[in-house]
């Protein structure tokens, strides 16, 4: 009996509790920061999607039983059946208008000329090496977009350029410091600018001493994803310290400022 | 392909040695200093990222 009061009253609230106008207040009653903060959590949830969609597992060219070597840079053949992975649909119905595609690819593919055939050769051993570090996928722990050079350009892109409209709407709006403001970028850029640096001195020395292991897959990938974060977040710092960077060429080129007019005695065109 | 690293790094290594050594001796300003290794962080940021960010999207989309 009690239980079944319990449970009415928690129904009652919760029906309560749902109606748009209680709603409205509540989130009225909200302070900005935490609204602004609320929406910028959800960023990473948006990035991921766009990760979801631009990782995908069918080709993003629309091609069916792509044939060896392959019409784009996106060639991949886990199962070594001479057919791009990526192309290969599971319907049958797709099945009919894969023969006549194929088909098709085949006869350009021979009509290609020698150019062809002499690449073909070059990527038979390239595929040598490349099936031989693809036998052991789990060592290609940093490989998160999947497939081959699938690089996440965009998403990346994107998470960091929205990251830095909200820090700048919220050092705007006063609700973050200038020095927090400028402290996360740098951080960030410190990260970008070390990560690309160090991946590029290693991949740089294994490829003079001709080392091949299974980590040189992800330490490509981690340099180029680190790169990415290492030039948009320099895009961002150059934003950030636009007035020092104006600065450089001031100093460099002799060009006098207006604030050097106002105090000649200062020290202009170090960034701080 | 087997690439430079020592030898390419010298010419910097080098000029910041310069560079600093003449602020040190107050023959040139430090701002100046500052700013001339700025814009040639500038520069090969450009060049470097620039060009590898172009690749980049190159083989991004084919």
């Amino acid at each position: 009996m009690m239980g079944v009061l319990t449970h009415k009253l928690s129904g009652d609230n919760l029906k309560s509790a749902l109606k748009i106008e209680n709603i409205k207040s509540t989130l009225e009653k909200i302070p900005l920061k935490e609204k602004l903060l609320l929406a910028a959590s959800t960023i990473p949830f948006i990035a991921a999607s766009t990760m979801s969609t631009s990782c995908a597992t069918s080709c993003p060219y629309g091609m069916v039983n792509d044939p060896f070597p392959g019409q784009c840079s996106r060639y991949i053949d886990l199962d070594g059946d001479g057919m791009c992975d990526l192309s290969q649909l599971t319907t049958s119905a797709a099945q009919t208008t894969e023969t006549t595609t194929a088909t098709d690819n085949a006869s350009t593919t021979t009509s290609g000329g020698h150019g062809n055939g002499s690449n073909a050769e070059v990527q038979d051993s390239v595929d040598a090496n490349a099936t031989s570090v693809q036998d052991s996928p789990s060592m290609d722990s940093g490989n998160l977009g999947g497939d081959g050079d699938n690089y996440l350009v965009l998403p990346i892109s994107m998470l960091i350029i929205g990251g830095y409209l909200v820090t700048h709407f919220l050092f705007k709006k006063g609700i973050l410091k200038r020095n927090k403001h400028r402290r996360i970028w740098n951080l960030l850029l410190t990260t970008g600018y070390l990560g690309s640096g160090g991946t590029g001195i290693i991949l740089a020395v294994i490829i003079n001493m001709g080392i091949r292991t299974a980590l040189n897959p992800s330490l490509t990938f981690w340099h180029v994803e680190l790169s990415i974060l290492m030039v948009v977040g320099t895009l961002i710092h150059l934003h950030i310290y636009r007035k020092p960077f104006r600065n450089i060429f001031r100093v460099l080129l002799g060009f006098k400022s207006n604030s050097r007019r106002r105090n000649p005695h200062s020290v202009k065109g170090t960034s701080k | 392909m087997v690439y430079d690293m020592i030898l390419p790094a010298l010419p910097f290594i080098g000029g910041y040695l310069f560079t600093y050594s003449l602020c040190r001796m107050d023959l040139i300003k430090k701002a100046l200093h500052v700013n001339i290794w700025n814009f040639i962080i500038g520069a090969a940021f450009l060049i470097s990222g620039g060009a590898g960010f172009i690749l980049l999207l190159f083989m991004e989309f084919g």
